[in-house]
C-alpha cells in the first residue's frame, strides 16, 4: 500500500476527492482513508488510491512505503 | 381453567370394515366437541422449575431463577411461578417438543407481571420466530393473569424448541408470573389442560450451544460463531467493490452456528479482486457494541481473492493490510471499569519483529488509561500486557508464541491474571480500578498508528471479574475450555 506525502490541507484535499469519486453507497463505509501525522508533526501522510491520482497542482509526494521514522514509540 | 375434555368419552367412531377388526381396534376420527386440536403437547406445565423439561439458558451463574408455587394463580391457588431473567436477552426457558410437518400449533401460556408491566417474548427457536408479549397485572384471566398465544407453522416433522425468554433491546433483568404452559395443535389456543412433568430421563441437549447459552454477562461479543441459538444474528456487515462501486451486506450462520461462508463467497464472487472487507464485527450479546470502521482503506479483511480468510479452517479476520492502519471500534464500551475479564483469540503472521502491533485497546487512544497487549514489546516473537489505571501495570512479555498458530490469551482480573493458552505469564497483579474507559479498539489503538497485522477470530469482554469461570482448556471447562473445544488450540 503506497502513500502520499504533504500538508494536512494536500492530503485532506486528496482524500476527499477519492471521497467523491466512490460516491460510497454502502450504510456504514463513507470514507477513503484518515490522514496520517509524522511523529515530529512536521507533515502527513494518507494512503493512495491506485485508481485515483491527486489534482495537477497538488504538491503530494507519492512514496511506495513509510519510513520507519513515521512509527512513533509506543508509550510504555 | 379446569380441563373439561375427556378422553374416557368416545365422541363419534367409525366402522373401518375394509380392515381387520379386533376389540382393541377402534378408531376414532374425530375429536369431542370444543377440543379444538388436541391435549397439551407440552410437559409441566405449571412446574416452570422442572429443568428436566423447561432447560434454563444461560447455564452459568446468570441462568434464570425459578420461584416454584411461589405466587397466586388464576384459579386463586398459589401454583404459579416467579421466574427471574437475569440481565441477558438471551436468558430463557427452553422445552423440547416432537411435531408434525407442516402443521399449525398454539403456543400459549398464563402470564402476570409483578408490578407495572414487563415484557417477554415467546418463541419458536428452531423457527428463528419470536413474538413480543406484555404482561401486565390487570389482566382479564383470572388473578390478574392474561392468556398470551402465539401460533406456528411446523416445517419439516421432527424437534422443534420453544422458548418464554426475556425481551430485547438493553439486557435488562425482567420478573414475569407464569402459569399454565400449553401447546396444541391448531390455530387458536385449546382450553387449558394440565400437563405433568417428565418422569426419568435427562433434558434434551439443545440444538446448538454457543457461548452465551453458557455464560451470560457478556459485555461484548465479536466472534464468527454464533453467540446463542435463540436470537436471529449477524457475525459481520462485509463491504465489496464491484468496478469500483461499494455494496455492503450483512453476513450471519449456518444451522451450525458457524459463518455463513456459502452465502460470503456468494458475495465475493463478483468483488473486484476478490476481496471483501469487514466494516462492521457486530457485537452478539444485545448489548449494541458493534465495533465498526466507515474509513475503507482501515477495514481488515474476511476475503482474499476470492477465498475466505482461513487458519486451521477456522474463519478470521486479516489485519494485514499492508501499511494501513486497520482498526475497528466500538465507543462507549462501558463507562467505569473496576474488574474485567478478556478473552483474545488471535493468530500472528509475523513473528515479533516488527514491534509496537496492538492487538486491542480499551481506552482513550493515550497512555493515561488503558488496557492493551502488544506484540514484539519485548523484542521478536514476544506478547506484552500493558494495563493502566489509577497504578500502571506492566505485565512484562511472553516468549513462544509462534506464527501460523491460534492462541488465547486471557486477561483476568485477579492476581497474575494473564494467560496464554491457560498458562500463566505474568507475576504482576492484574487487577486494575479507579479509571474511566470509553472505547474498544480492535487491531489498534484507539489512536491509530499501531495496526496488528495478524487475524483475529473472537474477542470477548465482560466489564465483570470472571476468573471464577475461567476454567481449563485442557479439560474442557469454563470459559477457556469452551473456546477451545470450538478453536481446538491446545
Amino acid at each position: 500500500m503506497s502513500w502520499y506525502i504533504g500538508t494536512r490541507e494536500e492530503v485532506e484535499a486528496y482524500n476527499q476527492k477519492v471521497n467523491e469519486s466512490k460516491q460510497y453507497k454502502g450504510s456504514i463505509t463513507s470514507n477513503w482513508a484518515n490522514p496520517r501525522q509524522h511523529p515530529d508533526g512536521s507533515k502527513w501522510a494518507i494512503i493512495a488510491n491506485n485508481s485515483i491520482e491527486p489534482q495537477e497542482d497538488s504538491n503530494l509526494i507519492f512514496e511506495v512505503q513509510l519510513s520507519d521514522d513515521w512509527t512513533p514509540e509506543e508509550e510504555l | 381453567m379446569a380441563n373439561s375434555n375427556n378422553w374416557g368419552e368416545i365422541y363419534k367412531s367409525t366402522w373401518w370394515g375394509d380392515e381387520d377388526w379386533s376389540a382393541n381396534s377402534l378408531k376414532i376420527d374425530s375429536a369431542p366437541p370444543g377440543f379444538a386440536g388436541g391435549q397439551n403437547l407440552l410437559k409441566s406445565s405449571e412446574e416452570f422449575q422442572q429443568t428436566r423439561d423447561w432447560v434454563r439458558y444461560p447455564t452459568n451463574s446468570q441462568t434464570p431463577t425459578v420461584n416454584a408455587d411461589s405466587r397466586p394463580d388464576p384459579n386463586g391457588g398459589t401454583t404459579a411461578d416467579q421466574v427471574g431473567f437475569t440481565a441477558n436477552t438471551s436468558a430463557r426457558l427452553q422445552q423440547t417438543v416432537t411435531l408434525s410437518a407442516s402443521t399449525e400449533y398454539t403456543f400459549s401460556v398464563y402470564a402476570r407481571a409483578v408490578s407495572d408491566t414487563v415484557d417477554f417474548r415467546m418463541r419458536n427457536i428452531t423457527l428463528q420466530q419470536t413474538e413480543v408479549k406484555t404482561a401486565t397485572t390487570t389482566g382479564s384471566d383470572g388473578g390478574g393473569f392474561t392468556r398470551f398465544i402465539y401460533t406456528f407453522t411446523t416445517g419439516a416433522a421432527g424437534s422443534y424448541e420453544l422458548a418464554l425468554q426475556n425481551a430485547a433491546g438493553t439486557p435488562t433483568a425482567r420478573d414475569v408470573i407464569f402459569w399454565g404452559a400449553m401447546l396444541n395443535q391448531g390455530g387458536t389456543a385449546a382450553e387449558y389442560e394440565y400437563a405433568a412433568p417428565s418422569t426419568g430421563g435427562s433434558a434434551p441437549e439443545a440444538a446448538y450451544a454457543g457461548f452465551g447459552d453458557t455464560f451470560g454477562g457478556v459485555t461484548a461479543y465479536y466472534s464468527l460463531r454464533k453467540f446463542t441459538e435463540a436470537e436471529t444474528l449477524n457475525a459481520i456487515r462485509v463491504r465489496k467493490e464491484v468496478s469500483s462501486v461499494d455494496e455492503e451486506q450483512d453476513m450471519g450462520f449456518d444451522a451450525n452456528g458457524d459463518l455463513d461462508t456459502s452465502a460470503l463467497l456468494e458475495f465475493a464472487t463478483d468483488a473486484d479482486g476478490g476481496n471483501v472487507y469487514v466494516s462492521i464485527w457486530y457485537d452478539q450479546t444485545g448489548n449494541g457494541n458493534d465495533a465498526t470502521n466507515s474509513t475503507e482503506s482501515e477495514q481488515p479483511l474476511i476475503v482474499s481473492g476470492g477465498s475466505v480468510v482461513t487458519l486451521d479452517g477456522y474463519p478470521c479476520l486479516d489485519g494485514d493490510l499492508g501499511a494501513g492502519d486497520t482498526m475497528l471500534q466500538a465507543l462507549d464500551v462501558i463507562d467505569s471499569v473496576g474488574d474485567v475479564a478478556i478473552f483474545s483469540t488471535y493468530a500472528l503472521k509475523t513473528d515479533g519483529t516488527t514491534a509496537n502491533q496492538i492487538t486491542f485497546e480499551i481506552g482513550n487512544g493515550t497512555s493515561t488509561h488503558r488496557i492493551h497487549d502488544t506484540l514484539g514489546r519485548g523484542g521478536a516473537g514476544t506478547f506484552g500486557i500493558d494495563i493502566r489505571g489509577t497504578t500502571n501495570y506492566d505485565f512484562g512479555n511472553a516468549t513462544g508464541v509462534a506464527v501460523d498458530d491460534i492462541y488465547l490469551n486471557s486477561i483476568l482480573s485477579e492476581t497474575n491474571g494473564f494467560y496464554i493458552n491457560g498458562t500463566q505469564q505474568t507475576s504482576n497483579n492484574a487487577v486494575r480500578s479507579g479509571s474511566t474507559v470509553d472505547a474498544l479498539t480492535l487491531f489498534n489503538r484507539g489512536g491509530g498508528a499501531f495496526p496488528y497485522k495478524g487475524k483475529f477470530f473472537e474477542f470477548i469482554f465482560f466489564a465483570s471479574d470472571q476468573s471464577a469461570n475461567r476454567g481449563s482448556m485442557s479439560l474442557g471447562t469454563g470459559i477457556e475450555g469452551n473456546i477451545n473445544t470450538y478453536f481446538d488450540i491446545v
